[in-house]
């Protein structure tokens, strides 16, 4: 299938899925292309002749769309997608960027870097040659943009953090990481929203609630475009974080 | 209706259809492991497609304190009305008192037991469906497991229970659970960053299936398949994608899986192939074969025809 506009490429998933990946000057670019489809594909959704759209899954700079394939196959699905008018497009990336503006205050995230359950300090200066003081010092140096919402209920994904830090994941996902750890993979970081498996490498905790719970719907904290900053807080100062979260 | 736990097995959850349009927030698709069984046993016990049901592995034992109709599907089920064993893969039923005992020959594969009626139990955003690890559906709403003591809550209809041709479905329809056919595996996402040699690796080698398979992914061991790019960029998982971690030993993601994840994968598991993988107990071994992805479709276009036409002449 022949990629087109901002679209780099488009791939097969599985028999009823394709995956779209788009382009740009530099991540953040190609992320607010991704969401611009996203909002244009919302905008028609409800309309009879996009019936057979199951599922939509943004992420840094794909798009995921999932299709009952008892209604379409991959080739129409292509052309519903090329079909989404210039306009269309354009008043999405339009409305886009007014709603970023909007929200630009940067979110402080407290990190008690280093927690005893949840580090892999050692591991990351072996992986980067950087000290610990080094490594702290890097990932609390840069704000960040959530890129994406994903991977369990509230999950961010932060980026890009400083090149030296960049490490890969670990060869193995680990079975258990707490809820709260703060980690790092690649150019990205995030906080883990509850226990789960995982393979990033973990830099400390944080008692930052990641998801508002309410009575019928629970919600992410953090949305794509959302500008957070990690400040280095104490053991005492993580445990009483812990108390006002609950 | 109440039908209380009496024995809750291994693990029993309540699940239906699962989640749909809510994995951009992060919350799982969900739904039956097995969705074959699942569909079979809501049509046996009369009721409307993604009813809840039960999901459970070991050996599970209710109580119910009305008349009502139930049917037991899966891989190799087995049922016992008040100590009577009971044919699986067929409406029965149930008088009130009765204590029903239900599981399968295969310790870890999934029984499905439907019960006709209109299921009350709470639903977590757009589903009853229980995800332990996200704290969401089951009876509390909270995503606990059945447990013993459990009552769950059914309007029965009894408008099917005197009326209605009781339905079965003939043994030799019933759903091939073996592995001596391969698991088809439509190619995609990183299909192309994989060797020559390791996608050949991947074809011709057996799988075993691990002690560590849960509702998220099976992980298989084997001869080690590795993708020739060390960092990507998050993406979204589909339903049966295979994906690669470091250590080249596969994980195929199933219903509870994370929405997004960064290890390269090398295509997913066919639609028609992941309810008989999701039915594989630890020591199995799988084959995999590639299959295009017109091809997988017109497979499953047959599958699902099929299926109605045998429900069609069962009515």
């Amino acid at each position: 299938m022949q990629a087109f506009g901002r679209i780099k490429r488009i791939v097969t998933a599985s028999a009823d899925a394709i995956i779209l990946y788009f382009d740009g000057a530099n991540l953040d670019d190609a992320n607010n292309a991704c969401h611009c489809m996203l909002a244009a594909i919302d905008s028609n959704k409800k309309s009879n002749s996009w019936r057979w759209l199951r599922e939509c899954v943004p992420s840094y700079d794909s798009l995921l769309i999932v299709f009952d394939m008892a209604l379409i196959d991959s080739h129409g699905v292509y052309r519903a997608i090329s079909n989404l008018s210039a306009e269309d497009m354009s008043l999405q990336s339009f409305s886009l960027q007014a709603k970023e503006n909007e929200s630009s205050a940067v979110i402080e995230i407290p990190v008690w870097y280093g927690a005893p359950n949840a580090s892999d300090l050692s591991v990351v200066s072996k992986k980067t040659s950087l000290s610990i003081e080094e490594i702290i010092e890097l990932h609390t140096s840069t704000t960040y943009k959530v890129y994406a919402v994903g991977f369990s209920p509230g999950f961010a994904y932060m980026g890009d953090i400083p090149e030296a830090l960049k490490c890969a994941r670990l060869g193995t996902p680990r079975k258990r990481v707490p809820k709260g750890a703060v980690a790092i993979a690649d150019r990205q970081t995030a906080v883990y929203p509850s226990e789960s498996p995982g393979g990033w490498n973990l830099l400390g905790l944080t008692a930052f609630d990641m998801l508002i719970h309410s009575e019928e719907q629970s919600e992410a904290r953090l949305k794509a475009g959302d500008v957070v900053k990690f400040v280095p807080v104490t053991e005492q100062e993580y445990r009483a974080g812990l108390q006002v979260e609950r | 209706m109440k039908i209380e736990v009496l024995n809750k097995g291994l693990y029993s959850l309540i699940i239906d259809n699962g989640r749909v349009g809510r994995q951009r927030d992060g919350f799982c698709e969900s739904g039956p492991m097995d969705s074959n069984a699942y569909d079979w046993a809501n049509f046996l016990a009369f009721n409307l497609d993604g009813t809840p049901c039960i999901e459970a592995i070991g050996e599970m034992r209710l109580k119910v304190d009305e008349d009502c109709t139930v049917a037991v599907t899966g891989r190799e089920p087995t049922l016992c009305i008040d100590g009577i064993p009971s044919a699986a893969y067929q409406s029965q039923q149930v008088s009130a008192g009765a204590v029903i005992t239900f599981g399968s020959v295969l310790l870890g594969s999934k029984v499905y037991l439907a019960i006709g009626g209109n299921w009350q139990v709470p639903k977590a955003v757009g589903s009853a469906c229980t995800v332990v690890r996200e704290q969401l559906g089951g009876l509390d709403g909270k995503g606990s497991a059945l447990k013993e003591g459990d009552c769950i809550e059914v309007l029965t209809n009894t408008r099917n229970q005197e009326s209605a041709k009781m339905r079965s479905l003939a043994q030799r329809h019933i759903d091939d659970y073996g592995f001596l056919e391969s698991i088809r595996v439509i190619p995609g996402y990183q299909f192309s960053n994989f060797s020559t040699v390791a996608l050949r690796t991947f074809e011709t080698s057996s799988y075993t299936v691990s002690s560590a398979i849960d509702r998220m992914g099976f992980r298989l061991i084997g001869e080690p398949v590795t993708a020739d790019i060390e960092n990507m960029r998050s993406e979204a998982i589909h339903l049966g994608a295979i994906q690669v971690p470091g250590d080249g030993q596969p994980i195929v993601m199933m219903r509870d899986r994370q929405t997004l994840g960064g290890y390269p994968k090398l295509g997913c598991v066919s639609p028609c192939d992941i309810s008989r993988l999701a039915q594989a107990v630890p020591g199995e071994k799988v084959n995999f074969v590639f299959q295009d992805e017109e091809e997988a479709r017109a497979d499953w276009l047959l599958m699902t025809s099929r299926r109605r036409r045998l429900q069609g002449e069962i009515l």
